[in-house]
């Protein structure tokens, strides 16, 4: 199978990047590391004009802590997140994230930045953004700007990020004292996307009350979801069987579900409360200071 | 379309060409440095038999276009063995009947060198999640999973081998 | 896959009805069309911009009037192929006449197979909705813009 062809440019800098871009607009687009657009190009799907190959742009990978947040640079490819130490210590959630992302040869080659700018309705990275309440960093010839995970995935495979603009950096906010996250995915075979899957980031305070929740899902609507109505219910609440089945049910009702060979809608649906309601339990003994294995690839 | 110099260095050997942009990475392997040890099964991404080794890490090249690796190193079967002598995880895929039609043996021995190099002595679960990202049609993975735990005792018995 | 619903319009339903079996009327309106061809007056094709995100395409459709019955119903076939895949679709149009204007009854019928069906999966069913939704839409308009 062999892509159409196109035309190839590999920019040195960000910048000669950013000008190709403005240049060639809709009918160019961006190979990071290439995990997902070469498969649509093989087949097909995918038939752009112009390949801007920034996966080598220096400066455009790796981690730092700044203003309280962890940046993750946009080329750093899961497998560095995964192995990343620091990474670990500070938001085990994102460790859950990248270890369950596809297999070992797509996460030694998918980025962060790809991934996340993809928005694969049922892609791992989005429902931790989603409940981290981290914001992406983007720049074009134009300028640059911040935007919220909340508002940046708006359909399927549709970001709020415009043609001419690259996605450079993912900032996740650093938690306080007593916070855990985890993320589970169910998936129908390994490496494969999945059914559904679930980011719990929770804050408890002294007395064991939710004083900060997020929580994302994925592969059960057409975008990324932020479950708002779960979050509201539990925020300032003290953990109770009634509460969190509600809760489980906010989440399964938020879900635009659809039926295809992974699962049935309602399984969908089901799956998106269940995985909510481990990925908290495992949020909330890491809040509590246990060290905490999610089985994963 | 204009093509595009590459130059790859591949089991410490350079090559270079002049290829369409669209050429993909297992063909410049294949027709370009003539290396056929590595194999091109599913052709979408999933079945890992054309995992290579790309600066160290696994990637599977038919998911990668030859531009994309210009001035990489890359390993490749071939590259495994020492001197005709067969390297350990090599050996016990032999001794334990981890292949039979042994078209998804190139791929799933990168994958074992890349997994034991982080794992040097993983479980038998964690090597199933080491292979996740190669698929074999005839064995039922049980020889290969023995072949993979008998390869990390025979490289930690000699550690200088790995 | 099916879906259906409903609009009332300002127009009669004669109007309505005249519109809906006006193959040089209908292409005006639906979204998305790079060519189209009338082959008869119950006959034609047009080539659509299709995609999501990174995917998109060209979807070459031929739509023929099925069933008509003169300011009551208007029934669409179409089958079609492009990005590797193939479409076979039916739309209906119900009229019935609500205060001044026609209260239309829609439905839409989709079967996609082929490449996309096989890479997007479940993402199918949504999207086409959201295309029949977008066709409908576009007849609404029209029917509105035409008076």
């Amino acid at each position: 199978m062999y892509p159409a062809s196109f035309e190839y440019a590999r920019p040195e800098t960000l910048e000669e990047a950013l000008e190709l871009l403005a240049q060639w607009g809709d009918e160019a687009k961006l190979l990071a590391g290439g995990a997902s657009l070469v498969p649509l190009m093989k087949l097909r799907l995918a038939q752009p004009r112009y390949v801007i190959d920034i996966g080598r742009l220096r400066g455009l990978a790796g981690e730092a802590r700044q203003d309280g947040h962890l940046a993750i640079r946009a080329l750093t490819r899961h497998v560095e997140v995964q192995d990343s130490a620091t990474i670990r210590s500070a938001l085990p959630i994102l460790h859950d994230i990248t270890s369950q992302i596809g297999d070992p040869q797509i996460r030694n080659m998918g980025t962060l930045g790809g991934s996340v700018a993809e928005c694969d309705p049922a892609g791992d990275w989005a429902p931790g953004l989603l409940a981290l309440d981290a914001s992406v960093y983007c720049v074009s010839q134009r300028g640059e700007r911040t935007i919220a995970a909340r508002d940046l995935f708006l359909d399927a495979f549709t970001t709020a990020l415009e043609p001419d603009e690259v996605l450079t950096e993912v900032l996740f906010p650093l938690p306080p004292a007593r916070s855990g996250g985890a993320h589970l995915k169910l998936e129908r075979r390994a490496g494969d996307f999945a059914i559904a899957n679930c980011s719990v980031q929770v804050t408890l305070d002294e007395a064991g009350r939710y004083q900060q929740i997020g929580i994302g899902v994925g592969g059960i609507a057409l975008a990324p979801l932020k479950v708002v109505a779960a979050e509201d219910l539990l925020r300032g609440q003290q953990p109770g069987e009634d509460l969190l089945r509600q809760a489980a049910q906010a989440v399964s009702d938020c879900t635009e579900s659809f039926s295809d060979i992974r699962g049935s809608a309602a399984y969908r649906k089901h799956v998106a409360g269940v995985l909510f309601r481990r990925a908290l339990a495992l949020a909330e003994r890491r809040a509590r200071g246990e060290s905490v294995e999610v089985q994963h690839g | 379309m204009a093509s595009q110099p590459v130059a790859i260095r591949i089991n410490g050997k350079d090559y270079a060409a002049e290829v369409e942009p669209r050429l993909l990475l297992v063909d410049f392997i294949r027709r370009v440095a003539g290396l056929t040890g590595t194999h091109i099964g599913c052709d979408t991404s999933n079945c890992g038999a054309c995992t290579i080794h790309l600066d160290g890490r696994t990637v599977k090249s038919c998911t990668m276009f030859a531009v994309q690796a210009d001035g990489h190193e890359l390993t490749t079967i071939e590259g495994v063995a020492r001197g005709g002598t067969l390297h350990p995880v090599q050996q016990a895929f032999h001794e334990h009947h981890g292949l039979q039609c042994g078209y998804c043996t190139p791929g799933m021995i990168m994958s074992t060198l890349q997994l034991l190099a982080r794992n040097s002595a993983p479980t038998r679960e964690e090597i199933r999640r080491g292979i996740a990202g190669n698929i074999c049609r005839c064995t039922g993975y049980q020889g290969i999973v023995d072949s993979i735990e008998a390869a990390a005792r025979m490289l930690q018995a000699a550690p200088k081998e790995g | 896959m099916r879906m259906d619903g409903s609009f009332t319009v300002t127009a009669a339903r004669q109007q309505v009805y005249a519109f809906l079996i006006d193959p040089e009327r209908v292409v005006k309106v639906l979204p998305d069309v790079q060519s189209s061809r009338i082959e008869s007056p119950e006959v034609f094709s047009v080539a659509t911009r299709v995609g999501v995100g990174p995917m998109r395409g060209t979807v070459d459709m031929r739509f023929q009037i099925a069933q008509k019955e003169p300011n009551q119903r208007a029934v669409y076939k179409g089958q079609g192929s492009g990005m590797g895949s193939n479409v076979d679709m039916e739309t209906g149009f119900t009229l019935q006449d609500a205060g001044g204007g026609t209260e239309v009854q829609w439905y839409g019928d989709a079967k996609i197979g082929g490449r996309l069906a096989s890479v997007a999966g479940g993402l199918l069913e949504p999207l086409a909705k959201k295309n029949i939704s977008t066709f409908v839409a576009a007849v609404q308009r029209g029917l509105e813009e035409g008076r």
